[in-house]
């Protein structure tokens, strides 16, 4: 409101004006019939109170109450304090006990360092850390019983918040520790859609499983859930961990009587039955796993769909029904990095060979990213993608941009994930059926459809509602499927109905 | 951690100075204004608060600003600046360059598409904004009326409204009919009325000026033709209102305003991805009147280039 109405509600004040001296207001204030001697003296750069009213006393209460307010900003700038340094922020919050890092890579070490000599646990969302500054500060955090999630480690969830990018998920008795961000989320957002729940998820970051860091973080974290009452089974997920750190891992799973899941996504099943563990073949398998076990039931391996087959059969046979001859090929354009990993994964080699930028073998490097041929799977949030740009889970204006130049008349089918929850962008579902929508408008002057297939990965609590997500999806003819693996097993039997490429 | 922005302009006067005194003009919750004997000023705001030309963020929290007083001398040193008497150094070094020129976006709206948003935007100043001061005038203004800006029946209309509804019709007008001489000639009238250290009719102004900037660059007008039409109407508003508004409405007519004023004119007449409501919420959150005052010139503005279109004009 403003301080000449406010001031006009005080008893005994018929009239009043404050403001700056100019010449208009001091002419408003002639209007008002509220001009003095004094006046004259002011100018635009002074602050005047103008008014009419009952007494000397009301006069005074005027100034004191116009002070107050325009003081009142001032005080109120307490409220708002943003320290400058970690013992400012430790001098008035002395109770926390873990910190979010987002600093340039190069003062991470130094930042991180400090945090740990404090006591707390550190979740370094920042990337750019050099390995060697990772291995100090994960034995640093290993020596105090600390943990040191990241660096580049974009999910977590401690104790029911949900830090950097990470779902709404219910709280329950699955422990997760994972190395890989995407990977983590779909794991857990559909443990939620199982009727099942989390009780941590712990981040290590990308390279913790690798001969350098030697699973530093994916022990602790391991311990921590071990030694956690609320936790009743342990998910770990990683891409393959170099060999002798999944052994030290595994080695892990005869200490505990909690049950292990594990998704070293694509990694050796047998070495992970041997230790006692149980193997997944997708994010999913270790989600309904990992949820039967917290059930007390007895894990199965899932490799189908959950929908129903004839609607599966359906959606193929109009897929192929509606195909050009020379539409043969596959786009894949993700934003989640594991999951188009696992997408390549899936389909191996039984449509040819897959192009990328993180190829599952090194010929099928995508030498120009501009110029695209073949079947194509893009992990969009790669650094080729995101300098000077936001992560596309963030900014969904990259895959719009690769909507437009990689689809053409000869793509079939485009495979997509469609990641919800914090982090992510207000409504990507609705932003990717706009990309959807003009490239169906483009290829239908080829007199051409697509085929476009999707997973999403969230909950019905995230801001975003997985419901609502779908429906803006579906509305643009997307067909959407409850998983990622489940998306990419219809791509499969899609592209094995067409002309090989 | 927020990345701190300086900028660029006052990093250039930073680096053309080296060693300057100020004195602190102003202080706020979230800003302060300090000033330099050539009457260039100079706006510190909180990481949570808009750059905006001449700016620095800093954490004002390390400045226990209940004790700065009006005067105060301040100094800048190369990248730093500090406070003498309190021995509060601020460094700007590894602060990130932010830019206030103008910046042009990729896709035009339709007129049919500013139409719509033109009409959202008076529900959003309506429903979210500060209408007991001159912003009161949205509700009766009138484009639809052939060759002229006019105003329907009234009712009650608060004070600030009341007295400054001619000058609002004439500056309008004005502008519609492209009469920068006369406009020039009718500002001195205009500027420096309503509340706050930036009146209304300034941020008023200054909504109009930052639109015809990117409308104009829009349609292909070169920055320096819009310039030179354009400055003169601010020229004579020195003695007519407060030093921050002179200094808001030089940055303007370059086409310089804080960032989320400027999203919001991008917003307003290009195809931009943010949403419209929320970049306009925010400006609306702004001061007390100010950002309900920019944004309704930003409405007038976009009005009249609907009002040219439909009268067979530009």
């Amino acid at each position: 409101m403003l301080i000449s109405k406010e001031i006009k509600n005080i008893d005994g004040v018929t009239e009043v004006l404050v403001g700056m001296g100019t010449e208009l207001n001091i002419e408003l204030t002639e209007n008002l019939g509220l001009m003095g001697p004094e006046m004259k003296d002011v100018s635009p750069n002074d602050f005047f109170i103008a008014a009419d009213l009952d007494s000397d006393e009301t006069m005074a209460l005027v100034i004191e109450q116009v002070t107050q307010l325009l003081s009142q900003k001032k005080a109120e700038s307490g409220s708002d304090y943003q320290p400058v340094s970690i013992a400012g922020a430790l001098d008035i919050m002395p109770s926390a006990n873990l910190a979010v890092v987002s600093i340039p890579g190069q003062y991470a070490e130094e930042e991180v360092s400090k945090l740990l000599d404090n006591d707390l646990h550190v979740m370094l969302f920042s990337d750019n850390v050099s390995v060697e500054a990772e291995l100090f500060l994960k034995k640093k955090a290993v020596e105090k019983g600390l943990l040191m999630m990241g660096p580049d480690c974009g999910t977590a969830i401690i104790n029911g918040i949900p830090l950097a990018f990470a779902n709404k998920v219910k709280r329950g008795p699955i422990g997760i520790v994972g190395a890989s961000g995407t990977g983590t989320q779909e794991v857990s957002a559909l443990i939620d859609t199982f009727g099942s729940g989390v009780s941590q998820v712990i981040g290590t970051g990308g390279r913790d499983l690798k001969s350098e860091i030697g699973g530093l973080m994916m022990i602790q974290g391991m311990q921590a859930l071990m030694a956690d009452p609320e936790t009743k089974v342990i998910v770990l997920i990683s891409k393959p961990p170099a060999p002798e750190v999944a052994q030290k891992i595994l080695n892990m799973v005869g200490e505990t009587q909690k049950p292990v899941v594990v998704d070293f996504i694509g990694g050796d099943a047998q070495m992970i039955t041997n230790a006692g563990a149980h193997p997944c073949s997708t994010l999913e398998d270790a989600a309904l796993k990992a949820v039967a076990l917290a059930r007390g039931e007895r894990p199965v391996d899932s490799d189908g769909f959950t929908v129903d087959e004839s609607r599966v059969n359906a959606w193929i046979e109009d897929a192929v029904g509606k195909l050009k001859a020379d539409q043969v090929n596959l786009r894949g354009l993700y934003t989640g990095g594991t999951l188009a990993d696992e997408a390549m994964k899936l389909l191996g080699s039984s449509i040819g060979g897959i192009y990328s930028n993180i190829p599952l073998s090194p010929e099928y490097e995508l030498k120009d990213l501009n110029n695209l041929s073949g079947h194509v799977c893009l992990d969009l949030g790669e650094d080729q993608f995101t300098v000077g740009r936001p992560h596309p889970m963030i900014d969904p204006s990259t895959r719009s941009d690769r909507f437009e130049t990689d689809i053409d008349g000869t793509v079939a089918v485009c495979l997509i994930d469609v990641v919800i929850g914090y982090g992510s962008h207000e409504d990507p579902a609705g932003e990717v059926a706009q990309s959807i929508k003009a490239v169906k408008d483009k290829l239908a002057k080829e007199d051409k459809s697509i085929v476009v297939i999707a997973s999403i990965t969230g909950t019905e609590d995230d801001p975003q509602g997985l419901e609502a997500s779908q429906k803006s999806l579906e509305d643009e003819g997307v067909i959407v499927l409850p998983s990622n693996a489940q998306a990419v097993r219809l791509t499969k039997e899609i592209m094995n109905r067409l002309p090989k490429s | 951690m927020t990345q701190l922005l300086l900028s660029k302009d006052l990093q250039k006067y930073m680096k053309k100075h080296e060693h300057v005194f100020l004195k602190v003009h102003s202080v706020f919750k979230d800003a302060m204004n300090i000033i330099d004997d050539k009457g260039n000023l100079v706006t510190l705001v909180s990481p949570n608060k808009d750059i905006a030309p001449m700016s620095a963020q800093v954490s004002l929290g390390s400045i226990p600003n209940q004790h700065l007083e009006s005067g105060e001398l301040v100094e800048i040193d190369g990248d730093t600046l500090l406070f003498p008497r309190l021995n509060i150094k601020l460094n700007f070094k590894d602060h990130e360059i932010w830019n206030p020129d103008y910046q042009k976006r990729k896709t035009d709206l339709s007129m049919n598409q500013l139409e719509s948003r033109v009409m959202a935007l008076k529900d959003l100043i309506e429903t979210h904004g500060q209408l007991e001061g001159i912003v009161e005038l949205i509700k009766y203004l009138d484009f639809s009326v052939p060759g002229i800006v006019s105003t329907s029946v009234k009712q009650d209309l608060n004070q600030y409204a009341d007295f400054i509804e001619e000058r609002v019709l004439k500056v309008l007008n004005l502008v519609y009919e492209g009469n920068y001489e006369l406009l020039k000639e009718f500002i001195p009238r205009f500027v420096g009325f309503g509340p706050g250290l930036t009146p209304s009719t300034d941020d008023f102004l200054l909504g109009l000026i930052i639109s015809h900037i990117y409308e104009r660059r829009k349609r292909g007008e070169l920055m320096k033709d819009i310039y030179s039409q354009i400055s003169k109407v601010v020229e004579s508003t020195e003695e007519k209102t407060t030093k921050v508004s002179v200094e808001m409405l030089k940055h303007g007519v370059r086409g310089k305003v804080s960032e989320s004023y400027r999203l919001a004119v991008q917003a307003m007449f290009y195809d931009v991805k943010a949403s419209f409501s929320k970049t306009c919420i925010r400006v609306l959150q702004n001061g007390s009147t100010s950002g309900s005052d920019y944004l309704f010139g930003v409405y007038c503005y976009a009005q009249l280039r609907l009002k040219w279109y439909r009268e067979g004009g530009i």
